[in-house]
C-alpha cells in the first residue's frame, strides 16, 4: 500500500513538474579561478524554480567543459545542489546536463494546453489529423539543460555543440558581449527550424522575448538588459513505433549571466 | 521480528565496509586516536581574540592531562601559522555562521606569518621563533599547563599544555582586519596534526585534513565527497533495506557534506564582534554553536557524557588576566591504560575463518572426485577394473 501511494506521488510529482522548465542554477555565474561552484538543478515556471535534488539513475550526462576538457559532476542522490566543480575560471565554461527519458500521461485536455502553452501546434495539429485530440497524452520527456559560466576571456567552446539529442548553441560566447543573442537550434546535431525559442530574466518574470528559429535553426533575441538570462526550447516528436509512449519531447535551456554594455 | 542471521550479516558487512573505506584515523583536536598514539602531538585548540591593543592567541596541546611533570616534549614543534593577505569574504550569512567568512581561493592560503614554539620536558619555553611579524620584542608568551578550556564533560577535571601569545596589533600591517589562522605540530619534519575551525577536523570525516596545507584541502575534500558520494548512491539504490541503512550510516558518519568544501582554517575579522566561529574567546561554547550549523556529534555526546543540565561553562573560572586560562587541575596519576588485548580474538577469528575455509573446499573436492568416480567412462572403470 505504501508503496502504491509512493508511486502515486511520484508520478503526480512528475505530471506537475512536467510541463515546467528544468535549468541549471549554479551558485555563481562568475566564479573565480578554482572557486568550487554548487551546481543546482531547477523546474519551475517564468524562471522561479524548485530544486530538484540528484538523482543520478535519471542522469544520462552531468559534467562540465573547461580548460579543454570534460569532467562529470559528482554529487549526492536526494541532495541539493546536484553536483559541484572546481571552476577553471579562466574562460568560459560550460556545464551540460542530460536526463534519461521519463514517461509521463496527461488527460487530453490538459496535454493539449500545455502543447499550446510552449508553441507545439504543430503536434495538436498532428494529434488532430490522427484522430487523437480525444485521447491521452502518452509521452516521454528528456531534459537538455546547460549553463555558463563566465570566465576571465570568453571561450569559443561555447559556440560548439555539446552534443545533446536538442540543444541551443549560441553563435558567440554570450558572456562577453553584449545583445543581441544568437543561436542556433540543433535537434539531432541538424538545425532546426520553427522552434519557438523563448528567453526570461531572473527575478523579472515580466521581462519574456520569444521568436522563433528560421530555416537554418538560427534565431535572434536582443537581450534588453544586463543579468541573468535562460534561453529555452521545447521540440516533441512521433515517439517509435516499439514506444510504449505516442510522444518524445525534448526541453533544452540554456542559463548565462549577459554582461552590461561595454565602454 | 527479523532472524539473528538478519542482523548479523548487515552487521558484518558494515564493519567490513567501515574498515575498508574508512579513511585512516590519523589525528586533530580532542576526539581523535592521536593522543594513544602520539599524545604530545595531539591538539587540543586554538584561540584568537582581541583584548586592547593586543591580539590573544591561544595553542593548546596534550588531552587529558593528569600526570606530573616532566613530559617528552622536546621533539614537538608547534606552529600558529597566519595567512594575512588571501582575501576573505562576509557575503555569504551561511559561511559566517559555519567558518566565520568565506575563503574564496582556498588555493591561495600560505602563511604570511609564523610563530613556532619548542617547549622543554618541564612545559618551559625552550624556544621561539617568529616570521613576518614585526615589534616581536614585545610578543608575551606564557607556556605550562593549564585546565583544558573546552567546554564538554569528558575534558573537564583535566588538563592541557598552553602556549598564550599577547601579540601588539602593531606586530601585523597596519589596518589588517581579516586573519586566516592555523595551527600544527611536527616531529622530525613531519606534521602529525592540524587544527583550524574548531570542532572540525577531528569530526570523523575529516581525519584527512589533519596532515596536509589548508591550500590542498577543497581539492582533498572533492575527491573524498567522490567516492563517499558513488558509494552512498550504489548503496542506496539497491532495494535491500541493510544497503540502504548502511549508506544511511556512512551518510552521517562518513560521507562530505555540501557545505564542507571549505578549508580547515580559522577566520577572526575585526569587521564583526568577536566569538567563534569570529575566531574563539575562551568562554565560547563552541559545541552548541557548531551544533547550530549542522555539526552535533560533540553536542550529543556532551549530553551522553554530562548532566544535565548541559554545562555550558567551562568547570573552572578563567582568569581576568594574564594568562586568562584557568588554574591546572592537581596533579594525580593517570588512569591505568588497558590490560587487555584484541588480538588473541582476531586470532580466533581467522583460524576459525580459515577452517570454515578448508572445510567447504576438501568437502566440494570429495564430491567431485564422488561424482567423477561414479560417471567416469566404462572402458576406463573396465581398464581399472
Amino acid at each position: 500500500m505504501r508503496r502504491l501511494a509512493l508511486a502515486a506521488a511520484l508520478l503526480l510529482a512528475a505530471a506537475d513538474t512536467q510541463a515546467h522548465d528544468f535549468w541549471i542554477e549554479p551558485s555563481t555565474f562568475h566564479p573565480r579561478p578554482g572557486q568550487t561552484v554548487a551546481v543546482g538543478l531547477r523546474v519551475g515556471q517564468n524562471f522561479i524554480g524548485d530544486p530538484v535534488p540528484r538523482y543520478s539513475d535519471g542522469i544520462a550526462a552531468f559534467y562540465v567543459r573547461q580548460n579543454g576538457g570534460d569532467e562529470n559532476i559528482e554529487g549526492a542522490d536526494r541532495i541539493d545542489p546536484a553536483g559541484f566543480l572546481r571552476a577553471d575560471g579562466k574562460a568560459t565554461a560550460i556545464i551540460g546536463y542530460a536526463s534519461i527519458g521519463a514517461y509521463i500521461e496527461l488527460p487530453p485536455d490538459k496535454f493539449e494546453d500545455y502543447l499550446r502553452l510552449y508553441g507545439l501546434d504543430d503536434i495538436i495539429a498532428n494529434r488532430s489529423k490522427r484522430g487523437e485530440r480525444d485521447k491521452p497524452g502518452r509521452e516521454r520527456f528528456f531534459r537538455y539543460a546547460k549553463a555558463l559560466l563566465t570566465g576571465l576571456k570568453p571561450s569559443g567552446a561555447v559556440s560548439k555543440p555539446l552534443g545533446l539529442a536538442y540543444e541551443i548553441v549560441p553563435d558567440e560566447d554570450p558572456t562577453g558581449r553584449p545583445e543581441p543573442f544568437r543561436g542556433h537550434i540543433l535537434y539531432n546535431d541538424k538545425p532546426l527550424a520553427d522552434a519557438l525559442v523563448v528567453a526570461l530574466l531572473h527575478n523579472e518574470p515580466s521581462v519574456k522575448l520569444q521568436t522563433r528559429s528560421d530555416a537554418q535553426g538560427a534565431f535572434s533575441l536582443a537581450l534588453p538588459r544586463t543579468g541573468v538570462w535562460l534561453i529555452k526550447s521545447v521540440h516533441m516528436v512521433r515517439a517509435g513505433f516499439f514506444s510504449s509512449e505516442d510522444w518524445d519531447s525534448l526541453w533544452a535551456s540554456l542559463a548565462f549571466e549577459a554582461p552590461g554594455p561595454q565602454p | 521480528m527479523k532472524s539473528p542471521a538478519a542482523r548479523v550479516i548487515p552487521a558484518l558487512t558494515l564493519l567490513v565496509s567501515l574498515l575498508v573505506f574508512a579513511p585512516p584515523a590519523l589525528a586533530s583536536d580532542h576526539a581523535d586516536p592521536l593522543h594513544l598514539t602520539d599524545p604530545y602531538s595531539n591538539i587540543t585548540g586554538l584561540f584568537i581574540f582581541p583584548k586592547g591593543d593586543q591580539y590573544i592567541v591561544i595553542f593548546n596541546v596534550r588531552k587529558s592531562l593528569v600526570g606530573p611533570k616532566p613530559y617528552p616534549l622536546s621533539p614537538y614543534e608547534y606552529v600558529v601559522h597566519m595567512d594575512l593577505t588571501t582575501p576573505v569574504t562576509f557575503n555569504s550569512e551561511e559561511d559566517r555562521k559555519r567558518y566565520g567568512g568565506t575563503v574564496v581561493l582556498p588555493e591561495k592560503i600560505h602563511d604570511d606569518a609564523t610563530i613556532t614554539v619548542r617547549l622543554n620536558d618541564d612545559t618551559t619555553l625552550k624556544g621561539i621563533t617568529y616570521t613576518g611579524l614585526k615589534d616581536t620584542d614585545n610578543i608575551r608568551i606564557y607556556t605550562g599547563v593549564r585546565d583544558d578550556p573546552f567546554i564538554f564533560p569528558r575534558f573537564f577535571n583535566v588538563n592541557v599544555i598552553s602556549m598564550v601569545m599577547s601579540i601588539p596589533k602593531s606586530a601585523f600591517p597596519a589596518g589588517q582586519q581579516d586573519f586566516i589562522l592555523w595551527g600544527t605540530t611536527s616531529k622530525d619534519g613531519k606534521q602529525l596534526d592540524h587544527v583550524g575551525r574548531s570542532v572540525r577536523s577531528q569530526l570523523p570525516r575529516f581525519p584527512i585534513l589533519n596532515t596536509t596545507p589548508p591550500k590542498d584541502h577543497v581539492n582533498l575534500l572533492m575527491k573524498e565527497k567522490k567516492f563517499w558520494d558513488d558509494l552512498c548512491n550504489f548503496l542506496n539504490g539497491n532495494k535491500e533495506w541493510w544497503s540502504q541503512a548502511i549508506a544511511g550510516l556512512l551518510e552521517f558518519t562518513f560521507q562530505i557534506r555540501k557545505y564542507d568544501l571549505a578549508p580547515d582554517v580559522m577566520i577572526y575579522t575585526s569587521r564583526f564582534p568577536p566569538g567563534y566561529p569570529n575566531g574563539r574567546q575562551l568562554a565560547d561554547d563552541v559545541n552548541a554553536i557548531t551544533c547550530t550549523t549542522g555539526d552535533c556529534l560533540l553536542q550529543e555526546l556532551s549530553f551522553i557524557e554530562g548532566n544535565w543540565p548541559r554545562a555550558t561553562t567551562n568547570d573552572k573560572p578563567f582568569l581576568d588576566d594574564w594568562p586568562y586560562l584557568a588554574e591546572p587541575w592537581p596533579d594525580r596519576p593517570p588512569p591505568p591504560p588497558p590490560t587487555r588485548s584484541i588480538l588473541p580474538y582476531i586470532i580466533a577469528i581467522v583460524l576459525i575463518l580459515a577452517f570454515v575455509s578448508w572445510a567447504v573446499i576438501e568437502l566440494f573436492r570429495r564430491f567431485l572426485m564422488w561424482l567423477w568416480w561414479k560417471w567416469r567412462p566404462k572402458t576406463q572403470a573396465a581398464m581399472i577394473a
